[in-house]
């Protein structure tokens, strides 16, 4: 197995350790976080295997294709019809790293958004939307619907 | 944090399907990777008879077989553009003390998880040697 079987990119294979037989870790700069990306037993870490098969243009425009229409899916099967962040990405044909690298970021921050999308700094809102293609005001909707839904729990 | 992992096996039977169903792989890469940014999706694609509502569709069901034995797996069955159900079933198992999925394998519909059929068995072969542990009953 080399670097590039399992995914890795030339960026990560730099902090890639064989951390025991059959057993491959990329060690992030970010927080030094861990992240096992390919084990002989338990397999391919699927961002990896993302990783591989964007390498193939057929195969990367098919995940973008397969993107959009997952996109389109979550919001309709959502129980309000609602947008959220995530169904946007995906409708955009985007990966949370892709939409990371275009919004100058890192993947952890896109994730950590989406989960959790309130109060946003109105240049991120612009950045989002830019990165997105979609109006800011709809990022902005998706925002204060998820204020308003915590503000309810609470 | 969640990760989810494809067994060799199943990396194998992807490629293999890719051969001729490339845009039914991708939508399944898609959805794998989409669990493994935020699990919290197989909750809205696990609402019963939510799959009637959209295309393409997805459904998430406890495989009973397995589940009566003490092993933690999941069917994700898919339908297409069209409506149509694919002939193919995503089995992954949910190891909840790592907090890690395991896509176990592709396998076709005919196998209709039956406990005696070539797959049922390698499925059970698959769980175990990934070393997952069975719940108690």
């Amino acid at each position: 197995m080399t670097n590039l079987d399992c995914g890795i990119s030339k960026s990560d294979s730099r902090n890639l350790v064989r951390t025991e037989p059959g057993r491959w870790t990329v060690v992030s700069s970010i927080r030094n976080q861990a992240t096992l990306v390919y084990d002989a037993t338990l397999g391919t870490n699927i961002k990896s295997r993302i990783e591989r098969l964007e390498r193939n243009p057929a195969r990367a425009a098919g995940l973008k294709l397969a993107r959009q229409r997952l996109g389109r899916s979550l919001q309709a099967a959502d129980e309000h019809k609602q947008h959220s962040l995530a169904a946007l990405r995906l409708q955009a044909g985007l990966s949370q790293e892709k939409l990371a690298e275009l919004m100058d970021m890192q993947q952890p921050n896109i994730a950590r958004l989406e989960r959790s999308p309130g109060n946003l700094h109105a240049s991120t809102v612009m950045k989002l939307a830019k990165a997105l293609g979609v109006d800011p005001m709809l990022i902005l909707q998706i925002t204060a619907t998820v204020e308003s839904e915590t503000r309810h729990v609470k | 944090m969640t990760s989810l992992f494809v067994s060799p096996d199943a990396d194998d039977e992807l490629e293999a399907l890719a051969a001729t169903e490339v845009q039914t792989v991708a939508l399944i890469d898609a959805l794998l990777e989409s669990v493994a940014d935020n699990p919290a999706i197989l909750e809205v694609l696990n609402r019963p008879h939510n799959h009637f509502e959209y295309v393409p569709s997805f459904e998430i069901k406890k495989f009973s077989e397995l589940q009566q034995r003490g092993k933690n797996v999941f069917i994700i069955k898919i339908w297409d553009e069209e409506g149509k159900l694919l002939p193919y079933r995503c089995l992954y198992a949910h190891d909840p003390q790592r907090d890690r999925y395991h896509v176990l394998m592709i396998a076709h519909r005919d196998f209709d998880y039956d406990n005696t059929h070539p797959d049922f068995i390698e499925l059970v072969r698959r769980y175990d040697e990934l070393g997952l542990r069975n719940f108690k009953i």
